[in-house]
């Protein structure tokens, strides 16, 4: 055994928050020092070390400290105590998809992701084919991304990490895209990456099943501090009893309908996705076929839809929720009750820092925001969730609550939440909190018209 | 090697420096410019990959420009005194409003774009390991690229119409280096300042609202009253107007005067702005 690859020792990160940037001027041109800013204390006192060619897992509630804790290693943040010495070269992948534009086509894409990426730029044309072979996006390759669906983009963006050969590797919830069959692909992927390649792997993320196998340790966060480390069973175990032994009560389960999309290849599967789009637009304003569903709802087809990054993520949410057409203040009295969020200050006033898992646990509550109460049936549609948001569902603590989803009046029998995904994302989700899982098939798509 | 078939123009550039900076230096160089320069081509191609008409609107919106404001000034009598100082015959004026908006436009376009380009782009900021300030350095230099698209353009034009300013487009590169320099040292600055307060940009707005009145553009500076004329001096954007004004128009004085100005100007502002930068940049991802 070899020194460690990664050595965290004592590091602690603090956020300035300011009420308002008032404060952040007049502590500033204070002259006697006063300070007007609160500390939050995201990370505190945390060491570890990462052996040589392991692969080592965290885990632990939105919020705990995860994401900070990677982009300190990832040398994006700077901590505000303690020394991280990192051996070798270190690639972080902390979100997929850096600065795509939705005008460029996949090719131009993939090499400004890559550069975003850090890959040295005499290599980027070398694996360029590379990357594109691997997202299996045929002619769609010379396509721009605006005619991609929210599948393909994740398959693209997937596929530019696999060009980084890093010594060491920093993972936030970017394990898998796409349908079952490329994101089995994205696993296995990741899975050689770190078991045979050497590279030394920290990994957050919310998937059970791959922190047990893949991951040699683990690291239990909770509220900034390690909770406890040890082998992967040991960790998920204690982990998932923490919050009740991730049983749900039955009572207060919605119902869901499963689209199922099963692409051959991509054009196809852009049909098919469309064709979910459309049949879950009849419930919101895309109305397009409205004696297909009977009564209202909205349909929510992008979870991060209209989120700045830099505003107080209260506000994020409202503005999430109006463009579903919820007005502020339904979303501000709902929002109280259903949500945990005024208790967790990282995400009320800091937003920015909020990791993939975080984006997912403001955004998915979004659309529970009623709309004005329909007669007969409610529903509302939500259109391929991103893998890390549905693994959060998951097994996240917090969420949990999404056994209740929102207010009991949504759980009434008649209601529904119908998701188009894909169904390797969606089946823990549906065996764990559906009463009835209704594995539909995809409604057959319709004849082009002519 | 495989980039030597991959990278063409780079493998040349890098032979031509190893003399210089030995073989690694010359291909980091290199390589880092590469990817700079790529990041402005698609952030060029993005700019006008939209539109129908794409690289035509470089060329056609000085024009509207001209359409709108040549004749208003007409009317007040400006481009009468000014075609008799520019000494093109009519057409002196309009080539000189001209030389001036494409020049304005490469400027403001760089330093908003520049100056969000760390508060628009939270994702890059957080996730990406590259150097932050990249991202104003390519909107500077996307700036950049269409005012040399445009000065082409319109030194084509120039040419049919039988003004071509010939000799003198030798002053058009170093316009363009020195604009740039004194772009990318604002935008920096801005950028970086946008990101803990984000007045700056209303501020920075509104500042180019009235920097738009206050430098030589739709004026000669012959036209502002002599006791007024040392105010041009110190505004920091007039020296430039003059050098794309001297570019273009063929018996437009060259003044050293101006062009050290611009120098200082453009020296000075790039490394106030380099500085600021560097100070702020370790704090800026915690406030993005």
């Amino acid at each position: 055994m070899t020194g460690p690859a990664i050595s965290v020792r004592g590091v602690s990160k603090a956020y300035r928050l300011y009420r308002n940037p008032g404060d952040r001027l007049r502590e500033l041109l204070s002259p006697t020092r006063h300070t007007y800013r609160q500390d939050y204390w995201a990370l505190r006192d945390v060491s570890f070390d990462v052996p040589k060619g392991r692969t080592y897992g965290i885990l632990g509630a939105n919020g705990a400290g995860k994401s900070t804790l990677l982009k300190i290693l990832a040398g994006r943040l700077r901590q505000t105590s303690g020394t991280i010495e990192v051996e070798g070269r270190v690639n972080g992948i902390l979100e997929l998809g850096t600065g795509l534009q939705p005008t460029l086509t996949g090719r131009q894409n993939a090499r400004v992701n890559a550069l975003f990426l850090g890959l040295d730029p005499w290599r980027i044309e070398d694996q360029l084919d590379r990357i594109l072979e691997f997202a299996e996006l045929g002619d769609y390759a010379d396509q721009p991304l605006d005619t991609y669906s929210s599948g393909m983009k994740s398959r693209l963006a997937f596929s530019v990490l696999t060009a980084l050969e890093p010594e060491v590797l920093v993972l936030d919830e970017a394990l898998a895209a796409g349908d079952s069959g490329f994101s089995q692909k994205c696993t296995r992927f990741i899975h050689d990456l770190c078991n045979n390649s050497g590279c030394t792997v920290l990994v957050v993320s919310h998937d059970m099943e791959f922190m047990r196998n893949s991951c040699q340790h683990l690291l239990w966060f909770e509220h900034g501090k390690v909770h406890s480390e040890g082998p992967p069973e040991q960790i998920v175990s204690g982990y998932l009893e923490s919050f009740g032994g991730a049983e749900v009560e039955l009572s207060n389960r919605p119902r869901y309908l499963l689209f199922r999309v099963t692409p051959e290849d991509p054009a196809q599967q852009l049909d098919y996705e469309l064709q979910c789009v459309s049949w879950l637009a009849p419930v919101g304003s895309l109305r397009e076929d409205s004696s297909t569903w009977r009564g209202e709802g909205h349909p929510f087809v992008h979870y991060g839809l209209q989120f700045l990054g830099h505003d107080a993520a209260l506000f994020e949410t409202f503005r999430a929720a109006g463009v579903l057409g919820v007005t502020q203040r339904t979303a501000r009295e709902v929002w109280g009750p259903v949500r945990t969020i005024e208790e967790q200050p990282p995400y009320r006033r800091l937003s920015p820092h909020r990791g993939p898992g975080g984006v997912a646990y403001l955004g998915l509550p979004v659309p529970q925001y009623p709309l004005p109460p329909p007669s007969g049936i409610r529903m509302f549609g939500i259109n391929e969730l991103a893998t890390p948001l549905v693994l959060s569902v998951q097994v996240d603590g917090a969420w949990h609550e999404l056994g209740k989803f929102g207010t009991p009046e949504l759980s009434v029998e008649q209601q529904g939440h119908y998701l188009a995904s894909h169904p390797f994302d969606l089946k823990g989700l549906m065996d764990r909190f559906a009463d009835s899982f209704v594995g539909g098939e995809a409604p057959a798509p319709a004849e082009p018209s002519a | 090697m495989s980039e030597t078939r991959q990278l063409p123009m780079a493998s040349l550039v890098v032979r031509l420096l190893r003399p210089l900076l030995g073989e690694k230096r010359a291909r980091e160089f290199v390589g880092s410019n590469y990817a700079v320069a790529t990041l402005v081509y698609y952030s060029f191609r993005t700019q006008h990959g939209k539109a129908l008409l794409g690289l035509v609107w470089a060329l056609l919106t000085p024009l509207l420009f001209i359409v709108v404001y040549v004749p208003v000034l007409g009317a007040m009598g400006m481009s009468a005194s000014a075609d008799s100082v520019l000494g093109e015959g009519r057409l002196g004026f309009p080539i000189y409003v001209v030389a001036g908006f494409v020049t304005w436009t490469a400027f403001t376009y760089g330093l908003q774009n520049g100056s969000t380009s760390l508060v628009d782009n939270p994702d890059v900021v957080h996730h990406s390991p590259i150097p932050l300030s990249i991202l104003p350095l390519v909107k500077v230099l996307n700036g950049m690229v269409g005012l040399l698209v445009s000065g082409v353009i319109l030194s084509i034009g120039l040419a049919f119409v039988g003004r071509f300013p010939g000799i003198r487009l030798l002053i058009f590169p170093g316009l363009l280096i020195l604009l740039a320099m004194f772009t990318l040292g604002l935008a920096l600055l801005c950028s970086a300042l946008a990101v803990f307060f984000r007045d700056v940009l209303q501020i920075l707005n509104s500042l180019l609202l009235i920097e738009f009145f206050a430098v030589p553009l739709i004026y000669l500076p012959t036209q502002i009253p002599e006791g007024y004329r040392y105010l041009l001096d110190l505004n920091p954007l007039s020296p430039f107007m003059e050098l794309a004004h001297a570019t273009f128009i063929r018996q437009y004085p060259i003044s050293w005067h101006m062009l050290g100005l611009a120098v200082l100007w453009a020296v000075g502002t790039y490394a106030v702005g380099r500085l600021v930068f560097l100070r702020l940049e370790r704090n800026i991802a915690d406030y993005t």
